[in-house]
């Protein structure tokens, strides 16, 4: 635990970053990072001499990054601890899933590990105890049912803005896009569905308004305006031009 | 014979208010204030032996409201008010509106189906086939034209038949694993004892929609639904697992798709829609570039300003002169006393008032009308919403606010272009501090009184004050009185369209008649207020028989009397009892502090140069400068605050707007004292 305490939350934002390219099977590089973690190389290979410095991570030119057996545990643990958390206010308090992913975020970082203990112990409580017929847990978020309980793509901690890879405001006027996934919350995802941004659909970037405005966007065959706050939750993947 | 109620729903820009006013022609329509009543405005058409009640609702994508007056919409049609909806949809894209029309027919509505603009649809060759869309939909589909007004008699014709049958709830198929789910929730619920069909609603909890959620809760009472509750929790969470998806975006997304195949089978040209940039890309490529964007904004809004302000103004001006002339008349006519000071000062001058504006908010009307049926104002309010959104407000408040630089009265009427309601509040409670036309002559006699020379700068100061301070007042109103949700910016940008004349002249002509039966009897009830508050008491004649002086009369009137009242709260500033009874008197009309000066100080007609000199004589440099900026501040005149009464819907937002900027006025001038002295 005392390694924990020197870790900054951004080093250990890192760690867990590295550790999961490590586990998809990949070697982690510098840029996987960087776009993983939304940030410039330069900060990524600061970011890597601290860590290398305090023995929790292989860094040196030329030889490939590599987490030491201290950094590993110490990454799984905070892995752990998030997917525990996530887990947590999603599925047991049915915090809507975009909040409880960013929460759970900010959390793992200050937690303390009684607390957590206490936490864990709890989940089981409620799975474990009755209430009129009805699981504690599941009693008590069925106090009123959102269509935002369920699940929303397995995340990963980003940083606050942007962040999960290329989004609509990222796409330069004149680009074409396809629809990933709405990241807004509740509200806003719905009211983008319903004028028609849907997953799958493809999309052309037709202007950005000035003074930081609106953008326009094209879909089928209609032009439509939303602020960039609103576009940068539209995760996009480059579509190929016609 | 019972009154039919007929809604009209469909998406923002298919045409449905052009359709509406085609179908209630000229006839009366209640213009309805957005947010307090249902729909937009309501009309009523006579058929044969039956009346039709017509709510043309606000232009929605779904039933999933996003703004205050969306959610009266859904709850009425949930509740099931009407009995009949016309699903009025796009021709030239029908696809987003089918998706609106598939949820009515799955409420279990009676919907009758106008394929709008079919002239255009025809032009482009992707018309939709109305008869294949019948049969698929089992409705009747009929085609119109609202510029036009082709097919509203079908149309009508068609709702009455559809309202002689009973409505039937439809059937519609998400798929194998959602529809086990629907059904599995909709067991749950006792179709007799909701208004909604049970799969519609089963469907809608599954989107999370709160509207139904209530319904549910309301009419099953708490133990069934928290049955309910708990089976769309299961449902939720299988559908989440199997699907990967938030069922909301699985729900939508079905429904979207059956949209889509509907308008596949039943728009033959649907392949052969052009993708390429059409007429209304190559204008915007034009008109919000980079380089263009602002300068023709720019070049449009001075237009605005100029045919509202200034070619009005000849018009407005013969207005205001042919009742002085009638007031002299009167009082020329009428024997001495009481009466004919009422009927000069108090009700000639009243009607006079309420009707100088007209000419200058009938051009404002339809200038507003023509930008936002050609579909520009949408174009107005992206190029602007960078700037507003700093400040918590809209793009669309932006115009209403420029135009306050001319006249407060107008600037109130265009907020109507704000769909949602708190933008709208916030934008009409803080339009006064954008320094109308007839503060200036006031400033004018200020500066020349206590700061002669330095005109320029001091009227540029005054007016940049009030501004930054209107964005100021209305960021804070947002962020506490007015706290909400963003209203989302997601919007569609409108095709460019010819207005039709006879919506723009429907419109300018309704808009104008309120104007001048609602917030003209209120202008009219506060000059008469006003009249008597400096006409009495009437001062007995003195001992030796001298009529009092006009500035005796004042001082020992109510005005005089209030203004002597409020000296130990104004001293701060420099005040004394007659520049309040000035100021008490500038709530009239702004300008009126200048003759109410004159008369205070016993200047029968003197010129400015006497005011200004007996001001300068008076008070100290450090009270023009306060007087200045309580002029600035200070709640509007009356003829603004009876239009907000009449915009807003409520005294409240009267109330809360005049004690707001008087303490905010009191605040300006209490710091412009010590700032100067």
């Amino acid at each position: 635990m005392e390694q924990q305490a020197v870790l900054t939350e951004s080093m250990e934002d890192y760690l867990i970053s590295i550790y999961r390219i490590s586990r998809s099977g990949r070697r982690p590089r510098v840029i996987d990072i960087a776009r993983d973690r939304s940030v410039s190389p330069a900060s990524v290979c600061q970011a890597l001499r601290k860590l290398d410095r305090d023995g929790l991570v292989r860094y040196s030119s030329g030889r490939a990054i590599a987490l030491t057996e201290e950094g590993a545990r110490a990454a799984q643990r905070l892995a752990s601890r998030h997917d525990f958390l996530l887990f947590f206010l999603r599925d047991i308090l049915g915090v809507e899933p975009s909040a409880a992913e960013s929460d759970a975020c900010a959390l793992e970082h200050h937690v303390s590990s009684d607390t957590l203990s206490h936490l864990v112990a709890f989940a089981q409580f409620t799975e474990l105890r009755m209430l009129g017929g009805a699981k504690i847990g599941a009693a008590f978020r069925g106090a009123e049912p959102t269509g935002c309980l369920a699940a929303a793509p397995p995340g990963r901690c980003r940083r606050r803005r942007g962040g999960m890879g290329r989004t609509l405001s990222d796409l330069p006027p004149g680009g074409r896009a396809r629809i990933l996934h709405l990241h807004s919350d509740c509200a806003a995802r719905q009211r983008l569905a319903e004028m028609g941004l849907l997953p799958g659909v493809e999309i052309e970037m037709v202007r950005r308004a000035p003074l930081g405005g609106p953008v326009e966007i094209r879909l089928e065959n209609r032009s439509l305006t939303l602020r960039r706050r609103e576009a940068a939750s539209v995760e996009v993947e480059e579509a190929p031009p016609e | 014979m019972k009154t039919l109620r007929v809604a009209l729903a469909g998406n923002p820009n298919c045409g449905k208010s052009t359709l509406f006013n085609c179908m209630t022609g000229m006839a009366e329509a209640e213009g309805n204030y957005p947010g307090v009543t249902v729909g937009t405005a309501l009309g009523r058409v006579r058929r044969g032996d039956r009346t039709l009640e017509l709510t043309d609702l606000p232009g929605m994508y779904g039933t999933r409201p996003s703004s205050p007056d969306e959610e009266l919409a859904v709850k009425a049609l949930l509740a099931g008010s009407f009995d009949a909806v016309v699903s009025v949809l796009d021709s030239t894209n029908p696809e987003r509106g089918l998706a609106m029309t598939l949820q009515l027919l799955h409420m279990g509505r009676r919907v009758v189906v106008a394929l709008n603009m079919m002239d255009e649809a025809r032009r482009s060759g992707t018309a939709p086939d109305s008869t294949a869309l019948s049969r698929l939909l089992g409705v009747p589909v009929i085609e119109t034209c609202g510029r036009t007004c082709a097919g509203t008699d079908e149309l009508l014709n068609a709702v009455l038949e559809v309202c002689s049958r009973n409505p039937e709830p439809r059937r519609i198929s998400f798929g194998d694993e959602l529809d086990r789910h629907l059904r599995d929730i909709s067991r749950l619920i006792p179709p007799s004892r909701v208004p909604a069909a049970p799969s519609f609603l089963a469907a809608s909890l599954l989107e999370g929609s709160e509207a139904a959620w209530r319904l549910v809760r309301h009419s099953l009472g708490g133990e069934t639904s928290a049955r309910v509750a708990h089976a769309v929790e299961r449902a939720s969470k299988e559908i989440a697992k199997v699907f990967g998806e938030t069922p909301d975006m699985v729900v939508t997304r079905a429904r979207h798709g059956i949209a889509m195949g509907l308008a596949r089978e039943c728009v033959p040209g649907i392949f052969r829609r052009s993708t390429g940039p059409d007429l209304t890309r190559r204008i915007d490529d034009v008109l919000l570039s980079r380089l263009w964007g602002i300068p023709v904004f720019a070049a449009v809004m001075f237009a605005t300003f100029w045919l509202t302000f200034s070619a009005s103004a000849p018009l407005a001006g013969l207005v205001g002169s042919l009742f002085e002339l009638l007031g002299g008349a009167a009082a020329d006519v009428l024997p001495p006393g009481a009466l004919p000071s009422l009927v000069r000062d108090g009700v000639v001058g009243g009607v006079g008032g309420v009707l100088q504006f007209l000419p200058g908010i009938t051009v404002l009307l339809l200038v507003m009308t023509l930008l936002e049926d050609s579909g520009y104002m949408a174009r107005a309010a992206f190029l602007t919403d960078g700037l507003m959104h700093r400040v918590g407000l809209h793009g669309r408040s932006f115009i209403p606010l420029l135009l306050g630089f001319g006249c407060t009265v107008p600037a109130l009427m265009a907020t109507r272009a704000l769909d949602d309601r708190r933008d709208r509040l916030a934008t009409m409670l803080v339009l006064p501090l954008m320094s109308c036309g007839a503060r200036l002559p006031v400033y004018i006699l200020l500066i020349q009184a206590f700061y002669p020379g330095r005109q320029g700068a001091m009227v540029a100061m005054l007016y940049a004050a009030g501004a930054v301070l209107a964005l100021m007042l209305a960021g804070l109103l947002r962020r506490t009185v007015l706290a909400g949700r963003d209203a989302a910016f997601v919007m569609e940008l409108p095709p460019y369209r010819l207005p039709t004349l006879r919506s723009v002249l429907k419109h300018v002509w309704l808009r104008a008649k309120h104007y001048l039966a609602k917030a003209g009897t209120v202008i009219l009830g506060f000059s008469v207020l006003l009249w008597f508050l400096s006409y009495y008491p009437v001062p007995r004649p003195g001992l030796d028989g001298a009529l009092p002086s006009g500035a005796q009369r004042l001082e020992q009137s109510y005005a005089g009397r209030i203004g002597r009242l409020l000296e130990p709260l104004t001293e701060p500033l420099g005040f004394d009892w007659r520049m309040n009874t000035a100021m008490l008197g500038a709530m009239g009309a702004k300008e009126l502090f200048i003759s109410q000066t004159a008369i205070l100080h016993s200047l029968e007609g003197g010129g400015h140069g006497n005011i200004a000199s007996a001001l300068r004589a008076r008070y100290a440099p450090a009270t023009g400068l306060a007087a200045m900026f309580f002029i600035l501040v200070s709640p509007p005149c009356v003829a603004a605050l009876a239009v907000l009464r009449k915009e807003s819907g409520g005294w409240r937002w009267v109330v809360l707007q005049f004690t707001l900027l008087t303490l905010l006025a009191w605040l300006a001038g209490f710091a412009a004292v010590n700032l100067a002295g």
